[in-house]
């Protein structure tokens, strides 16, 4: 690949990057994050100030915004790092999609007052998009927001509510679409706008996932006042600016960084499992579904450096490629990790999947009490951030 | 029918996107699809003139050293080329004599006029074959069971080749040849004791039985019975021949390659074409979802082969060491997902393309033929399965 740096220069900063790793990283948490146990909210915060007092929170902002400046390559060289070394994954949110709205069509006090809290991870952020009736179709979202100029302020008056909402309840920003018109065609009339959680009126229900865990909820919007200074963009014109931050959130959706750090978590635990009277990685039709698994594995990884490397590519239709391909292979791994377990994929142990087995004696082997629950939990990731069907619609729609 | 613009075509130099967009235009105007079925008539799946243009479109001296009048084209060029003439589904020996047969006297630099004659070969003036595989051997090209016999002024040459590409209208055919037969004891070391030598086609004792291959091209079956040869027709040193055949070998598979990418894309092209003009049912099939959503898949397939074979032909060029694994993992693939592509786009245009007449079914042609080549995707997987090893995961794909 064509870089600005030389062979060198890379090589020392893949070492930089090892080393920050190896400093700032505790054994025990990356141990915990590898083994897919769930981490708590301020272990995700403590990783985020971590990557941010070293300046390498926002790696895709732009260097007059706090990111590092770093080229396509090294972009790949961290993530990948990161990803071996077990680092925390945290909820990218903020830090890719709303930063990058915001960077390209928010106003100079919006990026003032919004983009620290983002880059020092002190803000965390949700995105009210679904509806219970506007699932895949979500430019037929209908949450209301009406106009009221009171005493109490220039607001939008929000009144409906938003489903799947990931991290609802540790949040204190919503990044929320709403429509502000209904008379013209579903697109038009949708209106970005951001809401502080605290706000009067908002209500966060939980959803129990197949996980048996809290992280999707619902949220109620009981007239809540939103300063129309916290719209982005034009009133009715949020749709236009979606096609950004959907491009963005599809790369980071498929998860490929992730799928490398659970293939080779894979072949760990097929190096030390023993099935039918030898190792897991010896018997030959489990090293073909590897090999094959690997091989799918690559060609994304020489997708995603093509996409990182084009500019376009983010907002077009190979963003939709690796959502696609990325969801499935994640969940194809997980699925073999879960196999991997054998028989103690039944057990199922909830209080253990945040805390670890801590000093008691763990039932099965350490790796098995979180390998299913990721591997149901993890079926939403063909359906959520765009289903693949609806990624077929969009790459269809590109070739007809 | 221009499809999406891809993000892989960036990674791309300038140089590169050079040859590939002479290539497209070239093929655009020169090689069509009827003008390809003429060609087909003919005996040999040569046009002379298609040949002469290739040489001057400097296509015939890419990939020769740059002392023979070579471009010292690495893989990736080549990989390139090779993807326009897989689009076009072109049938004139190119693989036989410029990558396959060049890569061999490059190797070997066997005095004498193995520069004049690599200069030939890139002006068009002559042609080459490989005969490695024998038929009782399948993929394997050191399973040479053809003796050559020392006598005094030089070697006698008997045994079979098999299905030897561009073998008819070749000038030389590069035969591989043992000294000994192979004792049991030294078939944990079969590519020690393998000898090339460079046979004039109209050696007598050389008898050919041509044939057409399946995807329109021209191969034969080589008998050689006391073919004697002089001793200066050896190429390099005696039993070092296996040394000279592995560049050309992964040469050979990034060329296949390029022509299945290539392939694979011309079926997709031709396959959103079709269906954005037939019509069933009142509308237009373009307008099925549940066509649609096997078109996009389709699509990203066809990035998936894209990104792997370029990948294979750039580690290649660039030496690394993985290259060999690189390419077992993207031959498996042509067999597999390859294949797949092709296979959608016979079904999804319907029974026109079970016609001879259409395009269609000529791309599924090729691409089948294309797994045969060098090893199919079986072998392929399980090639990678063994060069890969503990499955070592540190060495992912590297800047």
């Amino acid at each position: 690949m064509s870089d600005s740096l030389t062979v060198d220069e890379l090589s020392r900063f893949r070492a930089e990057v090892q080393e920050f790793l190896a400093q700032r990283l505790s054994p025990e948490l990356a141990e915990r994050s590898r083994a897919g146990y769930y981490l708590s909210k301020s272990e995700l915060q403590g990783w985020h100030r971590a990557l941010y007092e070293r300046g390498w929170a926002g790696i895709n902002w732009p260097r007059s915004h706090g990111g590092p400046g770093w080229s396509p390559v090294q972009k790949f060289i961290f993530e990948d790092e990161c990803a071996k070394a077990g680092a925390p994954i945290l909820i990218m949110i903020a830090l890719n999609q709303v930063a990058a709205l915001l960077i390209a069509a928010g106003t100079e006090e919006q990026q003032r007052r919004f983009l620290p809290g983002i880059l020092d991870g002190s803000d965390l952020w949700c995105q009210g998009f679904s509806e219970p009736n506007s699932g895949s179709d979500l430019a037929s979202l209908k949450c209301p927001a009406r106009r009221v100029s009171d005493p109490a302020g220039d607001d939008y008056l929000v009144e409906g509510n938003k489903i799947w909402t990931t991290a609802a309840h540790w949040s204190n920003w919503c990044f929320l679409l709403v429509r502000t018109a209904s008379d013209g065609p579903k697109q038009e009339g949708i209106t970005i706008l951001l809401v502080d959680m605290n706000s009067p009126g908002i209500t966060v229900r939980p959803i129990i996932g197949l996980d048996g865990m809290h992280s999707l909820n619902q949220v109620f919007f009981d007239q809540v006042r939103v300063p129309v200074a916290n719209r982005v963009g034009e009133e009715g014109k949020g749709w236009g600016l979606m096609k950004l931050y959907l491009g963005h959130e599809r790369i980071s959706a498929a998860g490929v960084w992730k799928c490398r750090a659970h293939l080779s978590r894979l072949v760990g635990i097929a190096s030390r499992t023993i099935r039918n009277g030898r190792r897991l990685i010896d018997d030959p039709r489990f090293a073909e579904k590897l090999a094959w698994l690997e091989i799918r594995l690559r060609a994304l990884e020489v997708i995603l450096q093509s996409v990182i490397n084009d500019p376009e590519g983010a907002r077009g239709v190979m963003a939709s490629v690796l959502k696609l391909r990325g969801t499935e292979l994640t969940q194809e791994l997980l699925l073999m990790i879960s196999e991997a377990a054998g028989p103690y994929a039944l057990p199922f142990h909830q209080e253990v999947l945040r805390a670890g087995w801590g000093d008691t004696e763990p039932i099965g082997p350490d790796f098995a009490a979180p390998a299913t629950p990721a591997y149901f939990f993890w079926r939403k990731a063909t359906i959520s951030g765009g289903s693949s069907e609806i990624m077929k619609n969009l790459i269809a729609q590109s070739l007809f | 029918m221009d499809l999406p613009a891809s993000s892989l075509d960036h990674q791309l130099s300038e140089e590169q996107r050079m040859l590939v967009d002479a290539a497209r235009r070239y093929m655009e105007r020169e090689y069509s699809f009827a003008e390809r079925s003429r060609i087909l008539g003919s005996e040999i799946a040569c046009d002379p003139n298609k040949w002469a243009d290739f040489a001057r479109m400097g296509w015939l001296a890419l990939p020769l050293p740059a002392d023979a009048g070579g471009a010292d084209g690495d893989a990736l060029s080549l990989f390139l080329l090779a993807r326009e003439f897989g689009r076009a589904l072109v049938v004139e020996p190119y693989l036989p004599t410029v990558v396959l047969g060049a890569s061999v006297l490059a190797s070997a630099r066997s005095d004498p006029g193995w520069r004049g004659q690599l200069e030939a070969v890139g002006a068009g003036r002559l042609r080459l074959a490989l005969a490695c595989a024998e038929p009782q051997g399948g993929y394997d090209w050191f399973d040479v069971q053809t003796l050559a016999r020392v006598e005094e002024d030089g070697y006698v040459l008997n045994g079979r080749k098999a299905v030897v590409l561009g073998a008819v209208g070749a000038d030389f055919v590069i035969v591989s040849a043992r000294m000994q037969p192979v004792r049991s004891a030294d078939r944990h070391e079969p590519r020690s004791g393998l000898s090339l030598f460079l046979v004039r086609t109209d050696t007598p004792g050389l008898s050919l039985r041509p044939y057409a291959t399946i995807d329109g091209r021209q191969a034969a079956e080589l008998c050689l019975t006391e073919v004697r040869l002089h001793r200066d027709q050896i190429l390099g040193e005696p039993g070092d021949g296996a040394r000279h055949l592995e560049q050309a070998w992964m040469r050979g598979m990034v060329w296949v390659l390029g022509e299945a990418s290539g392939c694979a894309e011309g079926m997709l092209a031709a396959t959103v074409h079709y269906l954005g003009q037939r019509e069933q049912f009142g509308q237009k099939l373009a307008k099925f979802q549940a066509l649609r959503h096997r078109v996009a898949d389709m699509f990203v397939a066809l990035q998936e082969t894209r990104a792997l074979c370029q990948h294979a032909a750039q580690s290649l060029a660039a030496h690394a060491n993985e290259a060999d694994a690189v390419l077992a993992a993207a031959k498996a693939w042509i067999g597999r997902t390859g294949r797949r592509i092709a296979e959608e786009g016979v079904q999804l245009h319907g029974a026109i393309a079970i016609t001879d007449e259409y395009i269609a079914g000529h791309y599924l042609k090729r691409m089948i033929a294309l797994d045969r080549m060098f090893e199919d995707g079986d072998s392929a997987i399980g090639r990678y399965i063994a060069r890969r090893g503990s499955f070592d995961d540190t060495a992912t794909l590297r800047a």
